[in-house]
């Protein structure tokens, strides 16, 4: 029987006190040096739990969300389903969920495949309001944080814009694309959300009094602010991350520029002074320095500068047409979206290195925008009439699809860690 | 019609202002005659109130001239005026300045080749340089508000070199004050 030095570590560890040895003890797996390998975790039907309470198969739940945080690789059972423990090990699963539900209260664990030994279980009750595909979701997170020592991001949200046929409007939704939900019910037009730094707000722009507005849409309460009007454009607002200043584009001096707005004093200061087009602002995860995008030395291109408007440098130096920056969780990456003769594609480049790699293969993909662990970048893909958002893994570019349902997907942003 | 009653409504009470001003200064003037007196309508009685009145108080010059407010159009990742537009926009500003009350909101427009957030600078870039067009032709700058809606708009939403060609482009809404 092989039993890997990994499933050994967990096994003994857990051991010691289960879920609680970790926290004690730092993770169980050293994630930095497993990094290029994913746990084989067996995913079972679970006939008995009501795939119409959760709202699709649990198991298809459980395995987006275990894909998702990178560190497992699903093993499902296909057309001859796995009787036994050891059916499951002759399949290739290292590990094992179960699942059961009674009266809403969802009672899981993992299995180590090789001893036997249960990893780790807990009961999610029912009755706090959530449903119970959110418990499943809670479940995933705990699996990921109990073998792994990193957290998951099960509970992790989208916003984007969904144009269902008759114009885009901003919408949120779980980050396996269900539960779709409308920010305003306006039929404006609705562009560019962002959310603010710790998930609260939500920043976009909407034509709902005739022009381009932006507006800052406070997620708790359900109320919006508009934050500029100016005459021309108004567009592409982010929030900084300590949530008072938003860096966005205005025309009302006769070209789109950047600028920033101090949020409580109303003061707005100029950051570019350029007779070319300026677009797509974004700050830095300290807060010190935003990524924008300039046509001033022909074709659009990534730049940085200091956050008062100073020490503009070019990012990009390849290709013609590079356009909607995002920057990685610690700062040190770029992801970009980079015209090549295949299409657009994504890419990333490496602040120091200046390294280029290319993330996706296929063309047509958008705005990308990195995951809270900056492990995968999450995109939008036009092919065959649809557009829809697909999550790719940066060190093996594993590629999950997030939306299925009816109209275009566009401009996605993805919440930071609740 | 409307405009009419509420101007009339306007002098009168202006009247009346004027006639209460002149009263703590002048001494008391005759008392008028009463109005005539309104024929009591009894209940039942067939009446005829006026309709309202829905017209919009700007009217859209667009109708009469749509064959001079003609859409200009661009080259791929472009916004200046091309020499194809430079006689569209001649003949615009000839009607803009020969009625100085009306007010122009130029739209700028983009394909949908590029990427979405940079086509929103694109097509602001566009309806700003026709905008400028227009105003080293003579046109007050004060009468131009511009919009921009990216690749939002698409006029032809086929993917053809034809389409794309057609999408490019800056449109006018044009407003005047109802006379």
């Amino acid at each position: 029987m092989r039993v890997s030095p990994l499933l050994i570590r967990i096994a003994l560890v857990l051991q010691l006190g289960a879920a609680a040895a970790w926290a004690q003890s730092g993770p169980i797996i050293d994630v930095q040096k497993e990094a290029d390998r994913r746990i084989a975790v067996g995913i079972d039907k679970y006939p008995l739990i009501s795939a119409e309470e959760v709202g699709s198969p649990p198991g298809d739940v459980l395995a987006f969300d275990l894909e998702l945080s990178g560190w497992f690789q699903a093993v499902r059972p296909g057309m001859l389903p796995p009787r036994t423990i050891n059916d499951w090990q002759r399949r290739g699963a290292e590990v094992l969920i179960e699942m059961e539900t009674e009266r809403g209260s969802l009672t899981a664990s993992v299995r180590d495949v090789g001893t036997g030994d249960i990893l780790f279980s807990r009961s999610y009750p029912a009755g706090r309001g959530d449903r119970l595909r959110d418990r499943v979701h809670a479940f995933a997170d705990d699996v990921v944080l109990s073998l792994t020592g990193e957290r998951g991001l099960a509970a992790t949200r989208v916003l984007c814009e969904w144009d269902p046929g008759d114009g885009k409007r901003i919408v949120t939704m779980g980050i396996d694309g269900y539960g779709l939900r409308e920010l305003t019910g306006d039929t404006a037009l609705e562009l560019c959300p962002r959310w603010s730094p710790d998930g609260t707000r939500a920043c976009y722009t909407s034509y709902q009094d005739r022009y381009p507005d932006v507006y800052v849409h406070d997620l708790v309460v359900g109320s919006r602010q508009k934050v500029a009007a100016y005459e021309g454009l108004n567009a592409q607002g982010d929030l900084s991350p300590d949530g008072t200043q938003l860096v966005l584009v205005l025309s009302w001096d006769g070209d789109p520029d950047i600028y920033s707005k101090d949020l409580t004093s109303g003061s707005i200061r100029r950051l570019t002074r350029d007779s070319g087009t300026e677009a797509s602002p974004c700050w830095s995860p300290d807060g010190k320095r935003v990524a924008f995008v300039s046509d001033r030395s022909g074709g659009p291109q990534i730049y940085v500068m200091d956050a008062d408007g100073t020490g503009s440098q070019r990012v990009t130096v390849r290709g013609s047409y590079n356009t909607a920056p995002d920057w990685s969780p610690d700062g040190t990456q770029i992801a970009y979206c980079a015209l090549q003769s295949n299409g657009f594609q994504i890419q990333v480049i490496d602040l120091e290195s200046r390294q280029t790699t290319t993330v996706t293969e296929l063309g047509g993909c958008e705005d990308p925008c990195f995951s809270p662990d900056g492990r995968s970048i999450l995109y939008s893909r036009k092919a065959g009439g649809r557009t829809d958002l697909f999550i790719t893994s940066l060190n093996e570019r594993r590629t999950l699809r997030v939306t299925r349902g009816s109209g275009l997907y566009t401009a996605p942003d993805w919440s930071p860690l609740p | 019609m409307y405009h009419r009653n509420l101007m009339t409504g306007v002098l009168l009470l202006g009247a009346l202002v004027f006639a209460a001003g002149c009263g703590s200064t002048a001494p008391a003037p005759a008392p008028e005659p009463d109005p005539t007196p309104v024929e009591p309508v009894e209940v039942g009685e067939v009446v005829e109130p006026p309709v309202r009145d829905t017209t919009p108080v700007y009217v859209d010059p667009m109708v009469a001239h749509k064959d001079v407010f003609r859409a200009v159009h661009f080259e791929f990742n472009k916004y200046r005026i091309t020499a194809e537009s430079k006689p569209i926009l001649e003949a615009i500003a000839g009607l803009l300045k020969a009625n100085p009350n009306w007010k122009v909101l130029v739209e700028g427009h983009c394909d949908e080749r590029g990427t979405n957030e940079y086509n929103l600078g694109l097509g602001e870039q566009r309806a700003l340089s026709t905008k400028r067009y227009l105003v080293s032709l003579g046109v007050a700058e004060s009468r131009f508000q511009t919009i921009s809606y990216g690749e939002e708009r698409p006029v032809d939403r086929a993917a053809t070199e034809a389409a794309w060609a057609k999408n490019r482009r800056a449109e006018f809404r044009v407003e005047a004050p109802r006379s």
